[in-house]
């Protein structure tokens, strides 16, 4: 349906009827009406690095982006998204950031201006996901860099090019890179037989001629706690052995030789020598860490080799520390040292290469944040130190030698959020409310005291009020209010996230201010539910969410419910095995009030259920309420077939269990690519009209089931075939084969449904009508209870069983860019029209109105009168990207992985929330704010003609009476 | 013509096949400043380059030079993915026929639209390819600040103004007409009207 002719006039035309809606957004409004929070992720590698005498903390994170942090504020300086892509090693040096990655079937080497972030180079090479990568620079301060990468050893100089390669073979898994003494060195763990051990490929730096290969430690692997590559040598210990082989790299005679150092001895028994484990301390440098127990305290102790003048290999102690319970680190940038970072309370020690001790306290709440795993110290320019410490929960903490508090701290947590549900907040307390709270208990007994205790509050609350006036605001500032008080018009709410850190942390949607944040588990969060709403009066039941979370350690699944408000833990469950498959709020309710909600695993025949909370009375709710009303949901359970299940409860009706009702097997030659859209909100499909009205006055009646559901299902013979399923009779509705299109990881399927509209996205490899052109097609669905006008179901009762055939219209567009989330808006009352949010890669929230997705758009002819009347344009195949219809506005929202929209108390504005690993929230007026003063209304002019009429009044009252009493007289 | 273009144009680079691998291409270009990004620097840190929609991806360099790896030969869809500016998108084809051996292939680049048939009759661009910016996104609409005249064009103004003007110069207007065409005057507007005589 794509046409290409005439694209200019008719792109216009969209671009006004956009425009039409489009008020756009006044620049006082930015971050004033939404709020931004760039994220980096939890780091997995730090570096400090000071650069022209500017100190910086490098990091390397697991939602795969390098950054670049103020050392003394925590802000990012700079950042790169590498979407996709698994970042292993991280070095800074000479005023230069390396990462090395892997993804998409790729080996990468990117090398960035340590102060600016841009780009100098770029490396690349066909690699396996399972090949190792590591790189390293040459260090002779020309920027090259050794690198592994799909099986070879190359040099890469300026501009990203090879300078030489070297294949390396199959022999070992070299995941390692040694540069010394004119020489790369290579090195992995051998592969196949042979016990094991390692093997090195030695190369001339200046042309990669292979100088030597040959196999050392023999038995040992790296990252075994017994073998290490410290610098230029390897050192490992043998099992059942006291004393350690040193091998310095390239040397052939001897191969190794026999580590004895008066320091070990020392320091460790020949008993603790056999426990004890070797780990590595700063990339490139000749240092370790020896960790041993003795005397049933944990000690780690910094250990440098040097080389003798007779060739021989000596050590010495750099620092030693008690370590139990803490996470140590090291200092990277060459500043040797090490630190410790309790784990139970933040203190930290460390030791510096002088011998320097440094002690300090890095103080957060290990409830919400878990144990301290991760520690390093930095290097600040003018030469003190920083104590950096990640915890388990991915709060990232920076502190200063001396202080008891961090200097910053940064949640990381958020930047791999898995779930949010938002939770209404209770308005704020009226002047009774605020005079009862702020009164003496004894004189609320007198009505006459709290009536003059009322007005009082009542008069403080307008003298604030003309006193914040005064100064410019009338409303007080969103940080003075607490962050779990809502407003009169419901866009403060709580936004509470699940992530993959065990972390389950509530947000005000206005500010973003932290309510509170609890750790559940050492696994994610998989699911966040609404359990009970927020209840008008104080003294009724709280708010609960509850939360489902792995315990990766224990094989187990946390369930808790916790208090919207405040976080407490009100009701915990641990259920062993593996985690659930589907989590699924259901329609019925506790005797408390608590939703109740199904924990369902899947297994070749039905899928085993549980009802949460696990108690006779919950179990009993929901068998009644399926009585009532049957209840349904669907699985997709392998590559092939989504199964649909009724609920079921036995004869004693109390114990509910899931019964096959229906399966959808995808043709032959299929695979499901996108799983069914995820369903667990009626209220997305509910519409206060019920019809569409046309131009001639009749009526297209909407197919309004909750029950619609888009699954994406790749075909072998090329192409994408697109569903949509009825999940409580499992009957196919509609069905759509793209077969130019393609779904993967850096193709994703995205789609959401409103009302009786489904839209979807997808990558075209040839664009229908306009091949041979390729590119993001969007493609509107709606479905109408008949394609005939005025005719509709006539029957009273409708039933999810026997529903006739939906008629369904269909459109495709060019679409405005890759988008990673789709997301209806949603009003209170569903009058406001619908605006589709694309959340588009290149970090643009783009909010479109929905008469530019209409399918019902005359192409190729302008709209008759009927057409008009009933507000169509003419179709035009690119959806604009109108910058005033772009919600984010200067911010770069990475990363998105979900888009969120829920209603506020004005029928005309709706909520919208994008996570994934940046935070944006927002308010939309798709329709335009009707119900409110327009956002351009002049109050200045108001006052000003109402001062004019005042004064009018005033200078003509006297001359009226004075020609009133002429008049009389006459 | 059009493969004399081809052929002219020659890409500057090619990865060599290793084995069975797919052969690949590297794709060279750069955004170049114009009145609209006059600091292509600005771009180093926000901006991509993305073909075919995100199959490959690549970051832009302080001056403005890209280098895309892992290309395939045929049809591609080139686009620089900014938050801020506006770029044009390009159809870029990789002729694996003009490799001679040398792992060099030809390139011929064009300007396409969106949803738009891509046109192999419109002009090849030059390679390396240079890309400008066409627009900067402006994301606000400007507030309408106060104003005498929008003040004074406000409908309640001129209501005021004209209840003014009522009250202020038509006593003086009287004050200064003829008594006896006041009376006249005053005597047609309290008489009753005389119905129209009828045809």
């Amino acid at each position: 349906m794509l046409v290409g002719r005439g694209l200019v006039g008719r792109g216009l035309a969209a671009l006004a009827v956009a425009a039409q809606a489009a008020l756009g957004l006044f620049p006082d409004e930015a971050g004033r009406i939404d709020w931004y929070r760039a994220q980096i992720g939890v780091p997995h590698a730090l570096a400090g690095h000071t650069h022209n005498g500017t100190a910086a903390l490098y990091a390397a994170t697991e939602r795969g982006v390098v950054a670049a942090l103020d050392a003394d504020s925590g802000s990012v300086r700079w950042r790169h998204v590498l979407d996709g892509e698994a970042i292993g090693a991280l070095r800074v040096g000479g005023g230069r950031v390396l990462a090395q990655s892997a993804g998409g079937g790729e080996a990468r080497v990117r090398v960035w201006d340590a102060h600016s972030g841009a780009l100098q180079w770029a490396f690349a090479r066909h690699a396996n996901s399972t090949d190792p990568a590591a790189a390293e620079f040459v260090g002779d301060g020309s920027g090259d860099v050794v690198a592994v990468a799909g099986g070879a050893l190359v040099r890469v100089g300026a501009g990203g090019e090879p300078a030489w390669e070297l294949r390396l073979g199959g022999s070992a898994a070299f995941g390692r890179v040694v540069v010394a003494g004119g020489s790369a060195f290579a090195i992995g763990e051998r592969r196949g037989g042979g016990g094991g051990g390692l093997r090195v490929v030695q190369a001339a730096l200046a042309d990669g001629a292979r100088q030597r290969q040959y196999s050392v430690a023999d038995g040992q692997a790296l990252g075994s706690g017994r073998a290490v590559v410290a610098g230029a040598h390897v050192l490992w210990r043998e099992d059942g052995d006291i004393v350690w082989r040193v091998h310095r790299l390239g040397a052939t005679s001897p191969p190794w030789d026999l580590l004895h150092a008066k320091m070990v001895q020392e320091e460790l028994a020949p008993e603790d020598m056999l426990t004890s484990t070797l780990g590595e301390l700063a990339p490139g440098e000749p240092r370790f860490t020896l960790t041993y127990a003795k005397a049933g305290a944990r000690k780690t102790v910094a250990i440098e080799l040097d080389e003798g003048p007779d060739g021989g290999v000596g050590m010495r102690k750099l620092a030693a520390l008690r370590t139990d319970g803490a996470a140590i680190g090291c200092g990277g940038g060459g500043g040797a040292a090490l630190v410790a970072v309790s784990a139970a309370d933040g203190a930290w020690r460390a030791r510096g290469a002088g011998g320097e001790r440094l002690r300090g306290r890095l103080a957060y709440d290990a409830a919400a944040h878990g144990p301290v795993v991760r520690a390093a110290l930095v290097r600040t320019a003018a030469g003190g130190a920083r104590a950096v410490a990640v915890t388990a929960g991915g709060l990232v903490l920076c502190g200063a030698p001396g202080a008891d508090a961090a200097l910053w701290a940064r949640d990381e947590a958020l930047a791999h959020a898995t779930d949010m549900a938002l939770v209404d907040l209770p308005p704020p307390p009226s002047g009774a409310e605020r005079a009862a709270a702020e009164s003496d208990p004894a004189a609320g007994a007198s009505a006459a005291a709290r009536y003059a205790l009322r007005w009082a509050a009542t008069a403080r609350a307008v003298a604030a009020w003309a006193f914040g006036l005064l100064r410019g605001s009338a409303a007080p500032a969103d940080a003075a209010i607490p962050a779990t008080v809502g407003d009169h018009f419901g866009f403060r709410k709580l936004a509470v996230f699940g992530s993959g850190s065990g972390v389950v942390a509530a947000l005000n949607t206005q500010g973003g201010a932290r309510a509170w944040a609890r750790r559940l588990a050492d696994g994610a969060v998989d699911r966040v539910v609404v359990a009970r709403r927020c209840q008008p009066l104080a003294a009724d039941p709280p708010p609960v969410v509850v939360a489902v979370a792995r315990s990766a350690s224990a094989n187990a699944t946390v369930v808790a419910a916790l208090h919207a408000l405040t976080g407490a833990v009100l009701r915990s469950d641990t259920l062993p095995g593996p985690p659930p498959a589907r989590v699924l709020p259901l329609p019925a309710a506790a005797a408390d009030g608590q939703q109740l909600i199904a924990l369902i695993w899947i297994s070749s025949g039905a899928p085993a259920l549980r009802v949460w909370p696990p108690t006779p009375d919950a179990a009993r709710s929901l068998c009644a309420a399926a009585a009532a009303t049957p209840l349904f949901f669907d699985v997709a359970d392998d590559d092939a077939r989504v199964r649909g299940f009724r609920i079921h409860c036995g004869a004693d009706g109390d114990a509910p269990a899931a019964l096959p009702a229906w399966a959808f097997a995808l043709p032959p030659g299929e695979t499901l690519a996108a799983p069914p859209t995820r369903y667990d909100d009626d209220a997305a499909h509910a519409a206060a009209l019920l019809g569409r009205v046309l131009g001639d006055r009749s009526v297209l009646y909407k197919y309004l089931s909750p029950h619609v559901t888009t699954l994406a299902a790749r075909r072998a013979a090329g192409g994408v075939a697109v569903y949509l399923l009825d999940r409580v009779s499992g009957r196919l509705l509609h069905s759509a084969v793209h077969a130019a299109a393609r779904v993967g990881p850096d193709h994703p399927f995205v789609a959401t449904q409103a009302e009786n509209r489904v839209v979807y996205q997808l990558w075209h490899d040839v664009i229908p009508g306009a091949a041979p052109a390729r590119g993001y097609v969007t493609v509107v669905a709606d479905l109408y209870e008949s394609d005939v006008p005025d005719a509709r179901d006539a029957r009273p009762a409708f039933s999810g069983l026997d529903l006739a055939q939906p008629a369904v219209v269909t459109a495709a567009f060019a679409a405005p860019g890759p988008a990673t989330a789709l997301a209806a808006t949603r009003t209170a009352s569903h009058i406001t029209t619908r605006d589709v949010v694309f959340a588009l890669r290149s970090g643009a929230l783009l909010s479109l109105p929905a008469p530019l997705l209409d399918p019902r758009r005359p192409v190729g002819a302008p709209p008759t009168a009927d057409e008009q009347a009933e507000g169509l344009v003419q179709y035009a195949a690119p959806l604009p990207l109108d910058p005033r219809r772009v919600l984010s506005h200067v911010h770069t929202v990475a990363a998105v992985r979900r888009v969120v929209s829920a209603p506020t108390h004005l029928e005309s504005t709706a909520l919208v929330a994008a996570y994934g690993l940046d935070l944006f929230f927002t308010r939309v007026t798709p329709s335009g704010s009707f119900d409110q003063l327009s956002p351009s209304f002049s109050k200045l002019n108001l006052a000003a003609t109402t001062l004019a009429l005042a004064a009018g009044c005033l200078l003509a009252a006297p001359m009226v009476r004075r020609q009133v009493t002429a008049r009389a007289w006459a | 013509m059009l493969l004399l273009l081809i052929a002219l144009v020659l890409a500057a680079a090619a990865a060599a096949a290793l084995g069975d691998e797919p052969k690949a291409y590297r794709l060279r270009g750069a955004i170049v400043a114009n009145a609209v990004l006059d600091d292509v620097s600005q771009l180093a840190a926000s901006a991509q380059v993305v073909v075919n929609g995100g199959e490959r991806r690549a970051f832009i360099q302080s001056d403005g030079a890209f280098v895309v790896d892992g290309l395939s030969a045929g049809d591609s869809l080139l686009e620089i993915s900014s938050a801020a500016y506006a770029f044009p998108k390009l159809h870029v084809r990789i002729a694996a026929d003009g490799d001679g051996g040398d792992g060099r292939a030809s390139v011929a680049a064009r300007y396409v639209q969106a949803g738009a048939k891509w046109d192999d009759a419109a002009p090849v661009l030059p390679y390396p390819l240079q890309i400008a910016a066409t627009a900067r996104y402006d994301f606000y609409t400007p507030r309408q600040g106060f104003s005498i005249v929008a003040m004074f064009s406000n409908p309640y103004m001129l209501m005021v103004g004209a209840s003014l003007a009522a009250v202020f110069i038509l006593p003086r207007l009287q004050a200064n007409m003829d008594p006896e065409a006041l009376k006249e005057a005053t005597a047609a507007i309290s008489a009753p009207a005389k119905p129209k005589p009828k045809p």
